[in-house]
């Protein structure tokens, strides 16, 4: 029988190609092992670069409200930091940075676009702050963000704004005129105040005051064919533009201390915060120039509020968070300038609403002013100063007589900065 | 007839296999042990990025006022661990992360600048420490 010899020549070294092959694959299995761990370092360390250059963006923002905080119409081309400014921080890691955008609004009179088409509201100022490594800006590492300033400047040329809804006065003997307040400590009203033809009402939508009631004034309205009705021929004036919108926040300063309340009948309050106060029926209530902030408020009937150590410069300011209520007879810095006296309703709870009562017969002197408050006149109550509301409501013989020394004067002009939206 | 002796290995291809293969198993076992370091590398940067994350935000929540006290406590120490399955059980394995915060004001007390650390031991570098740093203006 012949052997196949030729056959198993052939046979000779296949063990070791088949070695080999088997050890390339070991080889390429290897390499992909290699790839995929300098992948995962790789992942890691971008993500730990990601997150940091996120928080040099968000530190970018917070440089811009510093900046803002000095100067409310600051708008640089960009801002690049680090830049070694006396007022500020670099950063500690001297590889990180941020650039940022700024379209500042704060003093215009109707909304414009930003570069991401954003539409920026008056008042407001859109950011952005891209965070940067070694110069060079890291997608996915940017914050977008609106300004806005939780204590705006506030001018009440208006005798009254109404914001929302119709003007409307249905019950008789309503009044509202204007009178010159004194400058004097003490600022005589009734009946040694001499009313005047000076005050301006505004409506959005519309104006109807009943004819057994008086307008010693001018009704505005931003066009023409808003409808008017009552005795108020030849008081139209057409103004496009109403005041700027006005939103209080509690100051932050404020907002991290605690909230005591108090109650009593004689009361003497320090500037600070206070959850409820309450006035007993005849008792009193002194409040300081300074800047207060009170949840509730109540100021029992035949009550007093009295202001001491005021000036034109330090004035009384009160942020009220969700109840203003004057008792019947109250007397709220009677006598005195209204400007001394600034109340802004912040809405607490978001309701969109702060409902605020002057009581029957009451006498007050101050400026009001908010876009979520609705204030309330009772019968025969006396109002001297300006209201700034979403809606007023008059009852019989209420009286509202402006200050025409409010007009041009700018109040309150110290706005604080805060982000009131934030995107990463 | 004559004897098949050319069928199976020769001494050689024994040799040379042997040498190959060698290589490569050692190469392979070199592989897995350093993907094994890589990995826990990863996962506890990873994890220490992620802590640094939180805790910032954390200050950021409290806000401005807040940050003193939140740098006044004592160092935080959080502790991982991780089980592996193998065929002889498990294998528990336990990371320690320091966290601390810390804050400077600028001149008028404005803003600060708040940074965050956190430390850990790394098998391959010993102490390892991880930072985050931000700004804080007055009324966030």
């Amino acid at each position: 029988m012949r052997m196949k010899r030729r056959s198993t020549t052939r046979n000779r070294g296949i063990g070791l190609a088949l070695l080999l092959a088997l050890t390339a694959v070991i080889l390429v299995l290897g390499a992909s092992a290699v790839a995929l761990i300098a992948q995962l370092s790789q992942q890691v360390s971008s993500s730990q670069r990601a997150s940091k250059v996120k928080y040099a963006a968000k530190a970018g923002l917070s440089r811009a409200l510093l900046e803002l905080s000095k100067d409310p119409h600051w708008s640089p081309t960009t801002l690049v930091l680090p830049d070694a400014s006396p007022d500020s921080f670099d950063f500690r890691d001297n590889s990180l940075g941020c650039k940022v955008q700024v379209v500042n609004n704060w003093g215009g009179a109707a909304p414009v676009s930003a570069p991401d088409s954003t539409m920026v509201e008056p008042g407001r100022v859109w950011l952005e702050s891209v965070g940067t490594l070694h110069g060079e800006p890291l997608s996915g590492a940017h914050g977008i963000a609106a300004g806005l300033a939780v204590k705006p400047e506030v001018v009440f040329d208006l005798a009254v704004y109404q914001r929302d809804g119709i003007f409307t006065i249905q019950s008789p003997s309503v009044l509202i005129a204007s009178y010159r307040s004194s400058g004097a400590a003490t600022d005589p009203k009734d009946p040694a105040g001499v009313l005047e033809s000076e005050a301006v009402i505004r409506s959005e939508v519309g104006v109807i005051i009943n004819a057994a009631s008086q307008l010693r004034g001018k009704v505005q309205l931003p066009r023409v064919d808003i409808p008017v009705a009552g005795n108020l021929a030849g008081l139209v004036e057409v103004v496009p533009d109403g005041p700027l919108p006005l939103q209080f926040t509690e100051p932050e300063a404020l907002r991290s201390l605690p909230h005591p309340s108090q109650y009593g009948t004689a009361l003497d309050l320090d500037p600070g915060p206070y959850f409820e106060v309450k006035v007993e029926p005849g008792g009193s209530l002194v409040l300081r120039g300074g800047t207060y902030y009170i949840d509730s408020l109540w100021v029992g009937e035949g009550s007093v509020v009295e202001l001491v150590d005021v000036t034109d410069s330090n004035p009384c300011v009160v942020y009220l968070g969700e109840i203003f209520d004057v008792g019947p007879d109250a007397e709220i810095n009677w006598q005195r300038a209204p400007a001394l006296l600034q109340l802004y309703s912040t809405d607490r709870d978001n309701w969109g609403a702060d409902q605020f009562i002057l009581g029957n017969n009451s006498r007050s002197s101050f400026v009001i002013a908010s876009d979520v408050l609705e204030l309330a006149l009772g019968e025969g109550a006396v109002l001297y100063g300006a209201v700034d509301a979403r809606l007023v409501t008059w009852a019989a013989g209420a009286r509202l007589i402006f200050d025409e020394n409010l007009i041009g004067q700018v109040l309150d002009g110290d706005p604080e900065w805060v982000l009131v939206s934030e995107t990463d | 007839m004559k004897p098949t002796r050319a069928l199976g290995f020769s001494l050689l291809e024994v040799i040379l296999g042997g040498l190959i293969m060698g290589a490569a198993l050692t190469g392979m076992a070199t592989l897995w042990m350093t993907h094994q370091r890589v990995l826990r590398e990863s996962r506890d940067r990873l994890m220490a990025t992620f802590i640094l994350q939180s805790e910032m935000e954390r200050c950021l929540a409290q806000g401005f006022h807040s940050i003193p006290a939140v740098a006044a406590e004592d160092p935080q120490e959080v502790v991982t661990e991780r089980t592996f399955g193998t065929t002889r059980g498990t294998n528990t394995t336990t990371t320690s992360f320091l966290t601390d915060v810390f804050f400077e004001n600028n001149g008028d007390e404005t803003m600060r600048r708040v940074w965050v650390t956190v430390t850990y031991e790394d098998s391959r570098h010993g102490l390892r420490t991880l930072e985050l740093e931000t700004f804080v203006f007055k009324n966030e």
